[in-house]
């Protein structure tokens, strides 16, 4: 297939996907309303730390700002595909795409993008009534190209996560459950990507490592961009290292999907 | 007076009667359940593993915390580890007991097996929640208390007598209130026909009971006594343990709020079963 072919099938999908997604709208809010519950609380938190007197190497408005757009970022970046990939591979239900002339790919990525654009509608709301009762340190005043910077790096952590569930999901072909994996994953990337607390509140003794390590590039970095006022060439790095890591992830996950394709074994057959 | 309520009250001459049958059938549900967990040990190997991990991770933030601030609104950093520990037992509670019975609901109404519960000779509210239980999610109670005996060792105070019966009676009243809000919250699957997200969101919540109240702004603390009681399970048991609670009547307002909460639980209950028209007739 032609890459126009390929833009036009994802597309279809995308146009189904969200057309399925809202017959559940209820269940959507509730997943938003659980996105943005972590931060809410992570906020609130830190903040009251800082009125204590908290001596943190970052202040109240870098804290609200985070936090504030932590769930937007979050949300655009996560994929949650590789447990079904790993039951479609596992139940056999892989087959149906095999004999059709798209790739399987395309349809996790469509439901991917498909879901993002109505969690995206229910999540600005709850996100703008949060900002709203932090509004006395929220600082959303960043430059327009720092804003433009911030989409194209969430953009890229979403690929890296993307492809990192492909990586994962494409373990079902040799491994009868991945849930455990899953969970190891979810509990260590929640810890190191920034989701749970700001990178810059580490010690300073993890920051050389924090700094390196390829997850800081899927929540924490795109965020720095607007909060930390990093300096235009550091953007310009961390805008490099992070398309590194995504071809990397790239590579990682397109290999194992391959390699599991050529040993798989339908069920049933 | 429908099928159940006649067959029940053959069986149980008197109100004490029934409260002992049900209770002998809790009984085999907690045999039943301790048969299962025996059976898929590696499932309970995991669930412990697992419970001791975010044990783990969710302490980083409060370590954290305290690395920057002596205390925080009056609480210590060993008084934070108290709060967190009480909210690590409650959540251990909870998984073990509630969230199994709770996340089935859904499936129960949309489904339709809630037939055959409702023509069993028992409370099919009791039935609903309590059928299912995880005993390998009470390892997390022992990590929690374990976690409270930690944050007081490090106070450098021991917890006087009323105040370890205060937090116990607190502890306990928390475990109810907690138990008929999720309860609430799942009984809605009766209007929305799924409830699962509703369930999750209040595991999300469940994070806010690792910090003192008053971590929180006054709106939040609010949210945090009377909807989703978190308060009563860790600050207040927490309280009563390390500064002595500072309201006398905390403690009969948490059990009246109990009483209450499962009166209007059952009552939230018989209201939504009437609208209840079977999936699979």
């Amino acid at each position: 297939m032609s890459l126009m072919e390929i833009l036009r099938v994802i597309r279809r999908l995308v146009v189904g996907g969200i057309a399925g997604s809202l017959a559940y709208p209820g269940d959507f809010a509730f997943y938003m309303l659980g996105t943005i519950i972590g931060p809410i609380i992570a906020a609130f938190v830190w903040r009251a730390a800082i009125a204590a007197g908290a001596d943190l190497p970052v202040d109240a408005d870098y804290i609200t700002t985070y936090f504030v757009l932590l769930s937007l970022v979050t949300m655009l970046a996560s994929a949650w595909l590789s447990v079904f990939m790993a039951d479609t591979i596992r139940d056999g239900r892989l087959n149906v795409w095999l004999a059709r002339p798209g790739s399987y790919l395309y349809e996790i990525a469509a439901n991917n993008i498909a879901e993002k654009v109505v969690k995206l509608v229910i999540l600005m709301p709850m996100i703008a009534i949060f900002a709203w009762f932090v509004r006395d340190s929220l600082t959303l005043d960043a430059a327009p190209w720092r804003w433009g910077a911030l989409l194209v790096s969430t953009a890229m952590a979403a690929m890296i996560f993307f492809w990192l569930d492909v990586a994962m999901g494409s373990l079902g072909f040799w491994l009868e459950d991945i849930s455990g994996l899953e969970w190891g994953r979810s509990l260590l990337t929640g810890l190191i990507t920034g989701q749970m607390i700001p990178l810059a509140l580490f010690p300073a003794w993890m920051q050389g490592f924090l700094h390196v390590q390829p997850f800081r590039y899927t929540v924490s970095f795109p965020l720095e961009i607007v909060v930390a006022n990093l300096s235009t060439q550091e953007v310009m790095t961390g805008l490099g290292v992070q398309a590194g890591w995504t071809a990397v992830f790239i590579v990682a996950g397109l290999s194992l999907w391959r390699r599991g394709l050529r040993s798989y074994a339908a069920v049933g057959a | 007076m429908n099928v159940n309520q006649i067959q029940t009250s053959l069986l149980d001459p008197t109100a004490w009667d029934a409260l002992r049958r049900h209770a002998r059938l809790w009984r085999a549900f907690v045999a039943i359940s301790l048969v299962r967990e025996v059976q898929f040990r590696a499932n309970a190997l995991a669930t412990v593993s697992v419970g001791l991990a975010q044990l783990v991770v969710s302490l980083v933030p409060i370590l954290l915390i305290f690395s920057f601030a002596g205390d925080v609104n009056g609480w210590s950093r060993a008084d934070v580890l108290v709060v967190a520990g009480f909210q690590q037992a409650m959540a251990g509670f909870l998984a073990a007991f509630i969230a199994p019975n709770m996340q089935r609901m859904t499936n129960y109404v949309t489904e339709g097996h809630l037939d055959g519960l409702l023509v069993r000779p028992v409370n099919a509210h009791m039935h609903v929640a309590t059928r299912w239980i995880r005993p390998a999610e009470l390892f997390s109670v022992l990590n929690g208390f374990g976690l409270v005996a930690i944050g007081l060792i490090q106070r450098g105070t021991m917890p006087s007598f009323p105040g370890i019966v205060q937090a116990l009676v607190l502890f306990a009243a928390g475990f109810v209130l907690l138990a008929c809000a999720w309860s609430v919250v799942a009984t809605c699957a009766f209007w929305t026909s799924s409830m699962s997200a509703g369930s999750m969101v209040f595991g999300d919540v469940m994070e806010a009971g690792r910090y003192p109240v008053t971590f929180f702004p006054r709106a939040i603390q609010l949210f945090l006594m009377a909807v989703v009681p978190w308060a009563f399970a860790s600050t207040f048991p927490a309280e009563a343990l390390t500064h002595g609670l500072s309201q006398w009547w905390t403690i009969p307002v948490a059990v009246a709020f109990a009483v209450l909460a499962v009166a209007g639980c059952h009552a939230f209950w018989n209201v939504a079963i009437r609208r209840y028209a079977s999936a699979s007739s």
